[in-house]
């Protein structure tokens, strides 16, 4: 029965984009539990990633395509697990802000949430306020990132998170920010919730803004 | 009788190259195929329009953006008028940047948000005062040919921090200025600003004494402010430097030549575009090009591939014949370390070697986040260092000093011969931070490292009182500018301080 | 399908032109003709003079032909062999290819536990071969010391049997006498398993000094002897210094110390016509106020470029020197100096690259400075090994599939060559701020310090064969024999 969960884990870590949602398909038909092929295939092969990637036996690319073929195993398994009501995986929004077109940090950090489990939703770049409160108000997300890499455009995470508030979303939703200029100091003076240093440290802050991590 | 000479090959100076004719020609030829085919995003109608009317293709437009696609012949029509040669001046007019092929100028970057404090050596945003004194370094550092403000006013305005910047400069150096802008009504009043430092419009004609940087975005992106910019620049004379910032592995291809493919198609948009807008309109072409690491995801700028690439970038706008912005002295280092001086002294060596024209971010650590004195301080050093190789092996008859080895002998020296008394102060390079002596005057002189001698150099220049180069009334009326500026956008800063 | 492409393979770097080079060639020959060096030494006077030389006392001047004859039997390509078969640790010296390593007898180095400078015992030429073993970056071994707890006489002969053993990589061998060298030579065939397997595959270098200006030393013109009659690969090179012992001019210097190596390859080649030899040395500028000899001055970079050019002109390999510093501890100084002439030496194609791990101008060793450079090395290998054009490379066809404002990291094109395009550091740091400040807020030379320790305390290095360590306990207490009563 743990082959096929043992076999789940090591496509993960290859990054068998093809061969993970067949396996995942495989396990379903023999009765395991979605609950169960997550916790302890998707998620240990991606844990085993993590480790490696933090000595550097794995590379973003590696990594990336690990996360991704992640997703691709938890796309079958998510209305399964919704009916279920098992434990939810978190919803973030994410999106540059306004006056910014740079979004390479912030698809990272997409990429690697999707790799802890989140369903990620990406609104682009250049995002006015008023975006992000439409955005909110349509996928209710648990998550809110805002990403940045020029100074003069982090003003405007501060201009969302009031919009926020005068909306009335903002306790509806954690915020966290991040982006070169951007540094813990910051987020704390705008009254974000969390901020990462880098994409797979923004991973890890919305996981704990979840509560999961 | 010794007769002249012909039919012979001399090396003034050393010869680098990355690569052949072929190559770049494979590189042009790439780019022209994904300005055809692929085209590039523009988001601003009204460089559309120009891009179209000169012949371009524009497809699939939405409210923002159109995709516009350069058939070759805009290409070769633009490079028939673009200037091989542009020039940035200081505002006293005594320093001058000719860029041009194989003219090499060292200066610094922009914009970091953080500094490292030089009397604490703490990292911290940076502020007025620290651009203010970034520039006064660079003012006393003789390889340091032009500036960039090596740090963000964050104690200013933010939405205007543009103009705040450039009074920081001007207070603090007098060599041409590579300035950013917010938009361009940033330019507006940064010009505004600029005629009252030369004394007016007419002066500024005979030598603009900045130039404005722009940066599209990768892949294959060209925004609204960057079009204006770009336009307006056109319209007033003001010389601009284009740079996309490509970076392999995740904004341009992972393989070297499809970076420096993409990166030309990037540019050479911007030199048709200008071209249609106004022929003869100055442009300097380049980027800050390089990788991202794939372990960390940072963007590198102190690894070999960024050398290179700027290095090939280089070998490509020679044979173009466009002024090159190049990069060096900077890197990934978060202090002023072993690290950033091997990063630094090697990348300084390929862009001299090379003949990058405006070589920029000397004093960039921290993949381009934080500036350091020090850095600037060394890296001028090192510049110099350069510059000794760059003057190459003369191969004359004096040079070859036969008759001197002669005169000397087996087992004779050469200390007292004239031939090295006539030429040692020229052919012997002086170190000025770099030490020399013996064990024991170094350990009696304080045993110091390298890095502590030219902390001690960063805090001689700062506390050396220097003549303002503002007179008070020019000084106020440029400071107007900004307050008027701050003014007109306040409503638009966040009410409380964001960063100091 | 493109036809007539002319690439570069590397980057392209030229110091000199053809017809520079051949002025300077016969600058060379003109001293070796016309002023002749001081050969001390009656042997090699002797077949240097039935060879065709011109012998006046002991001056000895080479007439040009002769010279050219000698030259061409010199070869331009061959191998130095690791010890144990290890294709990975052999040297191919030919042409493009520059190769790094430290150097020898600098009195002093700094202990890698405490950190301080004291002499160089016996057991750091342990450490550095080890250590040598086991960088990436460095192609062959030389101790950065002389053995000083051991008897005097018997420091090379030491230095060599202790670093045999810790390193499979070639070592480039030095010696005071025929003795030591006669020692070093019976360790090293041991290995290979005998005289003639060895001259079939050397694996290691002999080093010969001589003076400038212009006088072949006995001990130096000895040694030549010894290693053309066992067929050593051999190196005869000077230090030079500019304004000092030599013209302060960059191309006098080169002619000076080119025609200095020149007498030992015409001895050589005479003795054993095709001996692998090298030209080069150590050049540089006398520093006018300290009165040394710079080896972190951009005139070693500039010289020995120059020198570089000149001996491939000839079709000799080179001996070059990079990596190496006039600072007195490990410092920025020590790194921009070293990078600066690691990278030059990198473009010329300077053939063995030696001082990699000089500090203090020559007087202390330092593997700390080794194990840095090690990085400087990586670094300026991979601009030197340049961009590639083609198809591939070029991506045109990738780039149209990701579009503007698209990215390029799931493509199948940066799975496949994110590994072989990057150059990935050991030590240069690329994290960003607050990891470096989680680690420690450690600056380069701590990291360096650590990693050597860490090479040290884990590296295991191939081991020579049971007969071999043998040969060593007898040639040393042989050794030890000879010099009892001393």
């Amino acid at each position: 029965m743990s082959q096929i969960l043992e076999q789940i884990a090591t496509g993960i870590i290859k990054g068998d984009l093809q061969g993970v949602p067949q396996l995942v398909q495989k396990a379903l038909d023999e009765g395991l539990d979605a609950q169960q092929i997550v916790q302890n295939g998707l998620i240990v092969g991606m844990g085993e990633v993590g480790k490696r990637f933090k000595v550097g036996e794995m590379f973003i690319p590696e990594v990336l395509l690990s996360a991704k073929t992640m997703h691709s195993g938890q796309e079958l398994l998510r209305p399964l697990l919704a009916e279920s009501g098992a434990a939810h995986y978190g919803k973030i929004l994410m999106g540059t802000v306004k006056g910014d077109l740079h979004d390479i940090g912030k698809n990272l950090v997409g990429m690697m949430c999707e790799g802890a489990g989140f369903d990620v939703i990406d609104l682009g770049f250049d995002l006015e306020p008023e975006v992000f409160i439409e955005g909110i108000k349509t996928h209710q997300p648990d998550i809110v990132g805002m990403s940045a890499l020029l100074t003069t455009t982090m003003r405007a995470m501060g201009h969302t998170i009031k919009a926020m508030e005068e909306a009335g979303l903002r306790d509806k939703v954690k915020v966290m920010v991040g982006g070169a200029p951007v540094d813990a100091d910051f987020a704390d003076r705008i009254g974000a919730d969390g901020y990462g240093h880098n994409a797979v440290s923004g991973a890890d802050t919305a996981k704990k803004l979840l509560g999961t991590g | 009788m010794m007769v002249n000479r012909n039919n012979y090959d001399v090396n003034a100076t050393p010869l680098f190259q990355v690569l052949t004719e072929d190559q770049i020609e494979a590189i042009y030829y790439a780019a022209l195929s994904v300005l055809y085919e692929t085209g590039v995003r523009v988001y601003d109608k009204e460089g559309v329009d120009v891009a179209h009317a000169g012949g371009a293709i524009v497809e699939e437009t939405t409210e923002r953006s159109s995709l516009v696609k350069v058939p070759h012949y805009m290409v070769d029509k633009a490079r028939a008028t673009v200037p091989s040669k542009v020039v940035v001046i200081g505002p006293d007019r005594q320093y001058k940047m000719e860029l041009y092929k194989n003219q090499i100028y060292y200066g610094g970057g922009s914009d970091t948000p953080f500094t490292i404090d030089p009397y604490t050596g703490q990292r911290r945003r940076s502020t007025y005062n620290d651009v203010k004194n970034f520039a006064r370094i660079g003012q006393a550092l003789p390889n340091y040919d032009f500036h960039m403000s090596l740090g963000i006013t964050q104690d200013t305005a933010v939405g205007t921090y543009d103009r705040w910047q450039y009074l920081a400069m001007l207070e603090g150096i007098s060599k041409p200025i590579n300035i950013t802008a917010v938009d361009i009504e940033g330019v507006r009043d940064q010009l505004e600003m600029a005629y009252i430092r030369v004394g007016g419009k007419e002066e500024w004609k005979k030598g603009p004494i900045f130039s404005l940087y722009i940066e599209p975005v990768s892949p294959l992106s060209h925004s609204q402010e960057v079009i204006q910019k770009l336009l307006f620049c056109c319209d007033n004379d003001i010389p601009f430097v284009y740079t996309p910032c490509p970076l392999a592995g995740a904004t341009a291809p992972t393989t070297l030549a499809g970076l420096l493919v993409q990166a030309l198609a990037e540019s050479l948009f911007g030199i048709v575009l200008s071209q249609l807008r106004k022929p003869g309109s100055q442009l300097i072409i380049g980027g800050l090009m390089s990788n991202m690491d794939m372990l960390s995801t940072i963007y590198c700028y102190g690894s070999p591939e960024m050398a290179l690439l700027s290095a090939g970038y280089t070998d490509i706008t020679k044979w173009l014949r466009v002024p090159e912005y190049e990069t060096a002295g900077c890197s990934d280092a978060k202090i002023f370390d072993e690290q950033s001086a091997m990063e630094g002294a090697i990348n300084i060596a390929t862009a001299g070697l090379i003949g990058g024209n405006m070589i920029h971010d000397v004093g960039y650590l921290d993949s381009g986040l934080t500036s350091s004195m020090e850095q600037m301080v060394a890296s001028n050093e090192v510049i110099d260092m350069i510059k000794r190789i760059l003057r190459g092996i003369p191969v004359t008859p004096e040079t070859m000093a036969l008759d001197v080895m002669e005169q000397v002998g087996p087992g004779g020296h050469f200390m007292e011969h004239d031939h090295t008394y006539e030429r040692f102060k020229t052919e012997i390079w002086r170190p000025q931070l770099i030490d020399r002596q013996n064990w024991e005057n170094w350990n009696m002189a304080g045993a110091k490292r390298y890095g502590e001698r030219v902390h001690e150099r960063v805090i001689e220049i700062l506390e050396t009182e220097t003549e303002p180069l503002l007179e008070d009334a020019m000084f106020k009326e440029m400071r107007r500018i900004c307050e008027l500026a701050d003014a007109r956008h306040k409503s638009e800063e966040l009410d409380m301080k964001m960063f100091v | 399908m493109r036809t007539n492409y002319r690439i570069n393979s590397g980057v392209r770097f030229e110091m000199l032109s053809r017809d520079q080079l051949e002025e300077m060639y016969n600058g060379v020959l003109h001293v070796l003709d016309h002023i002749g060096l001081d050969v001390h030494h009656d042997e090699a006077r002797d077949i240097l003079k039935n060879a065709g030389a011109r012998v006046d006392g002991i001056r000895v001047r080479i007439p040009r032909h002769l010279m050219k004859k000698a030259l061409s039997t010199a070869p331009r390509s061959f191998t130095i062999y690791s010890r144990d078969n290890n294709p990975k640790h052999d040297i191919h010296i030919g042409p493009g290819r520059a190769h790094f390593g430290p150097g020898p007898t600098p009195p002093n180095f700094i202990d890698i536990e405490t950190l301080e400078r004291r002499p160089f015992v016996k057991d750091d030429a342990r450490i550095v071969a080890t250590v040598c073993d086991a960088l990436e970056n460095i192609d062959f071994c030389e101790s950065l010391g002389t053995i000083s707890d051991v008897h005097p006489d018997l420091a090379a002969s030491y230095e060599f049997a202790t670093m045999f053993p810790c390193t499979s990589k070639p070592i480039v061998a030095w010696s005071y006498a025929w003795d030591d060298s006669a020692d070093i030579h019976k360790i090293a065939v041991a290995e290979a398993g005998g005289q003639e397997a060895f001259e079939k595959r050397p694996n290691y270098v002999h080093y010969c000094e001589p003076l400038s200006p212009l006088v072949s030393t006995f001990e130096a013109v000895d040694k030549v002897i010894f290693a053309a009659r066992h067929g050593v690969p051999v190196i005869f090179t000077t230090c030079a210094l500019a304004g000092g012992t030599a013209p302060v001019t960059p191309a006098g210097i080169i002619i000076q110390t080119t025609a200095e190596s020149f007498m030992g390859l015409m001895l050589a080649q005479t003795i054993r016509p095709g001996l692998p030899f090298f030209m080069g040395g150590v050049l540089s500028v006398m520093d006018m106020s300290a009165m040394i000899l710079t080896y972190g001055a951009p005139e070693l970079s500039l010289m020995m470029a120059g020198a570089t050019e000149l001996a491939h002109y000839c079709g000799i390999p080179l001996w070059q020197t990079g990596g190496c510093t006039d600072s007195k501890c490990l410092d920025e100084q020590a790194s921009l100096e070293g990078s600066i002439s690691v990278f030059f030496s990198a473009l010329t194609g300077g053939d063995l690259c030696h001082d990699v791990g000089y500090t203090e101008s020559g007087m202390t060793g330092s593997i700390l400075q080794t194990v840095m450079m090690n990085d400087a090395i990586g670094f300026s290998r991979r601009i030197t090994r340049g961009i590639e054009v083609n198809e591939d490379t070029l991506a045109v066809d990738v780039i149209h599939d990701v579009g503007p404002d698209g990215h390029y990291l799931y493509q199948q094109h940066t799975m496949r060559h994110f590994k072989t395009e990057f150059w990935y550091p050991k030590l240069c740091d690329r994290h960003n701020f607050e990891e470096w400040e989680a680690e420690g807020k450690k600056p380069m030379r701590d990291r360096v310090v650590e990693r050597t320790r860490e090479i040290v305390n884990t590296h295991k290095p191939a081991p020579v064969k049971p007969e071999t360590e043998k040969v060593i306990k007898q040639v040393m207490a042989a050794a030890e024999d000879r010099v009892k009563n001393k």
